[in-house]
This record gives C-alpha cells, structure tokens and sequence, in this order.
C-alpha cells in the first residue's frame, strides 16, 4: 500500500492515454500493448493531474486513493510532486518517412503480375511491409522466387498468406524464416488443424483452417486485431487505420486502396504505382478517421482498432464496418 | 533486488529492443510482483508485441483471419 504525501500529484504514464467511449473507457498503455477498462467518471478524473491535497478532505477520499493506488499498481501512473516535468506525447509531429507505408499483393492461379516490378516501384516509395496473399496453391520453387524479389528492397516487414499443400509443413517454413529475415508472419489457410509457432522472438507461423479463397475474406473486426502502440495510435488520431498510405494490387492486376474494393486506378502492367498517389480520389480513402464513422465514434475502442471500408454497413461511406459485431452503447460483442 | 532483464539468457538477448537493455539498470523491489502485473495484464496477441519486444511491423496489414488460437 502507498503512502500518500502531501504536495502529490497521481499522473498517468505519457504512453497511458485514457479513451472515451459511450458506456465506458479505456486507458491504452502504448509501450506495453494492452489496455485497462475504467469506468467514464474514472476517465473523466484522469483527464488532468489530480492533486492529493485537493481530494483530502473530500468524502470519496478512500475510493479516489484506492482507484489511484490500482492504477499505480497496473504500471499506468504514479505519484509526483512536479507534474510540469511530465509533458503529454506530441501527436501532432508526422515521423512517417514512408510515400507509402504498406502493400497487399493478391496472387491467384491466374496472376500473371511480375512481383519484381512491383517490388522495385514500392521501393521507389519507401514502402515498409508488404503482404503476399495466394488463394491457390503455389510450388516450393515459385514462392522461394517470390521471396527473392525482395531481397534488394525498402521492405523490412514481410508477411505471407500461404493456401496449405504438401510442402507447406513447419519444417520447411521455420528453414524459409531463417533463410528471410524479412519474412515475420506466415499464415497457412486451408489447412485440417490450427497450430500457432513461433520458432523466434520476431517471427510467427500460424496454421488456420480458414479457407481464404479471395480478397473477400478480409476485413474481419475483432479484439484479436486490436493494436495499442505509439505507431497505430497516432495513425488512428488522423488517418484510416487500415488504407492509410496503403497501396494494393488484387490477384486481377489491378491498383486499388484494397483488393476487396470494386474501384480500380489502373491495371499494374500498363500503370506506375506512383501515378495512383497523384489521384486525388485513390487518396480520400487514407483520410477518414474512427472519429468520422458512425458508431466508431462513440467506441472506447476506436484508436486501437483497425478499420475496413470494403465491407461497410450501408451505403455510407462513413458507416461502420459491417464485420464489427460491437455494440459500444451496450458493451457487448454480439 | 533483481532486474527483470536477468531472467532472460545471454542468447536470446540480440532479440530485444534497447529499452530492455535499459530496463537492466533499473532494479525492481518486487520482481515476482511485476512478472505477476506484465502477466495479467491483457494484451493484443495478433503480434505479441509487448514492451522489451522489437516490433515486426506495427500493425495488421490485412485482417484475412477471424481468430487466432
Ligand atoms: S465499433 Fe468501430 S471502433 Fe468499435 S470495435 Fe467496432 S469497428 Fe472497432
């Protein structure tokens, strides 16, 4: 138990930043993602340094103290007598150096786009993470050719959405993770059984029996999406959390903000990515923040969330992502 | 006292971030307290990123999946 001075401040972490939501709040600790349910009269307190002196002698003394002594508890604030020395994280400075910060290249048994080129213009653009998604099964061979593309690249994130076939067992995958330092994920659907590894700190092989057959299977909305770091926070204060500087190319050939979506900016063998980003229709997508969407809005979850705008709940385009089954006035996953 | 970081191997290590190798001068007076509080405390395991941990990227590119195991 803390014994409280006089002259003391509580404070929250910089990095634990309280959320608003109809019903209740949460408090996102950013460095540790994860995040703690409080009450909105609990928010509401939190909003500035809560002075001790000032709550001695009210009656609520002991519940304010043992709420206070919690959160100490948690790692989410602490005690000080210099609350000027704890400034909040400036949100506002932009330390993105990325033209476009994430690629999704979609491959069926029909694709005939040269990944190469690709992956060369994506460099051009300072793209960072790339994800390789084939709905139908591909050879050993082609996907080590694959893989090979990026070898001279800006990407330093890698993840792979593999359809499961004989070649596919963990042995293999754990050789190819350590032959490609770049490759931090790889899903395997289609298979008979679930299985999650992780052969190092960085990366991860996850076998599930989704069958992923298309770009369609996308844009599902769940805790296990939720995201609570400094990055994601920020994105989420004033872009979209899924197509911010987000570039695609569906198993078609064609550019998109993403390959679920029916607007295409041309087809990847005739047009440059980089001609996309001039249009300024291909970027209005980037722009439309959870505070902007129906429902989102009132969510205590809404700068942790990724977003989906390809399946949407009515024909606004600010409408809720239809695969969200949250309902924020009730608190409950439907 | 103990740090935190001493419960990991010296192989291992190269795998975590700068503030974890800060994190060694900072002594802790209830270590088993604090594995306890990093233990319960809910996480999003999509990337298991926690702190001490370098981020693979910092978010899901696509959401292809319904749920993890
Ligand atoms: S209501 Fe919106 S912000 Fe909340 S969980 Fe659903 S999609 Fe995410």
């Amino acid at each position: 138990m803390i014994k409280i001075k006089e002259n003391l401040f509580f404070m929250l972490y910089a990095c634990c930043i309280p959320v608003k939501g109809a019903k209740r709040s949460i408090i996102c600790d950013l460095q540790r993602d994860t995040f703690t349910y409080v009450t909105n009269e609990i928010f509401d307190m939190l909003n500035r340094p809560i002075s001790l002196d000032k709550i001695k002698d009210s009656a609520e003394k002991n519940d304010v103290t043992a709420i206070l002594n919690y959160l100490k508890e948690q790692g989410i604030g602490f005690y000080t007598s210099n609350p000027e020395n704890f400034p909040k994280i400036d949100f506002a400075s932009n330390d993105f150096p990325e033209i476009v910060k994430n690629a999704i290249i979609d491959f069926d048994k029909n694709s005939d786009h040269n990944l190469l080129s690709i992956v060369e213009q994506l460099s051009e653009l300072r793209c960072s993470a790339v994800e390789l998604r084939f709905f139908d099964e591909i050879s050993q061979d082609n996907f080590t050719e694959y893989l090979s593309c990026f070898a001279k690249s800006t990407v330093r994130a890698l993840k792979v959405v593999l359809k499961y076939s004989e070649w596919t067992t963990i042995e293999n995958m754990d050789e190819i993770l350590f032959d490609n330092k770049r490759l931090r994920k790889i899903v395997i659907h289609h298979s008979s059984n679930t299985l999650s590894q992780k052969p190092n700190t960085q990366s991860r092989i996850h076998y599930v029996t989704d069958q992923i057959k298309d770009a369609y299977h996308c844009g599902n909305i769940s805790p296990y999406y939720f995201i609570s770091n400094i990055s994601f926070f920020k994105e989420a204060l004033t872009s979209n959390t899924c197509l911010d500087k987000k570039v695609c190319v569906d198993s078609k050939g064609y550019i998109k903000n993403c390959p679920a979506m029916d607007t295409s900016y041309g087809h990847i063998n005739t047009t440059k990515l980089k001609d996309c980003l001039n249009n300024e229709q291909f970027k209005k997508m980037w722009h439309i923040q959870k505070d902007d969407i129906e429902i989102c809005k009132d969510c205590e979850f809404r700068y942790i969330c990724t977003d989906c705008r390809a399946f949407i709940t009515n024909d606004n385009l600010f409408s809720k992502p239809k695969k969200c089954n949250y309902d924020p006035y009730e608190n409950t996953w439907n | 006292m103990k740090t935190y970081s001493e419960l990991i191997k010296d192989t291992d290590r190269t795998y975590y971030s700068l503030n974890f190798l800060l994190a060694e001068f900072e002594f802790t007076e209830n270590l088993e307290k604090k594995i306890e509080v990093m233990n319960n405390s809910i996480h999003c395991d999509y990337f298991e990123t926690r702190d001490f941990k370098p981020e693979p990227y910092y978010k899901a590119i696509s959401s292809c999946i319904k749920k993890f195991e």
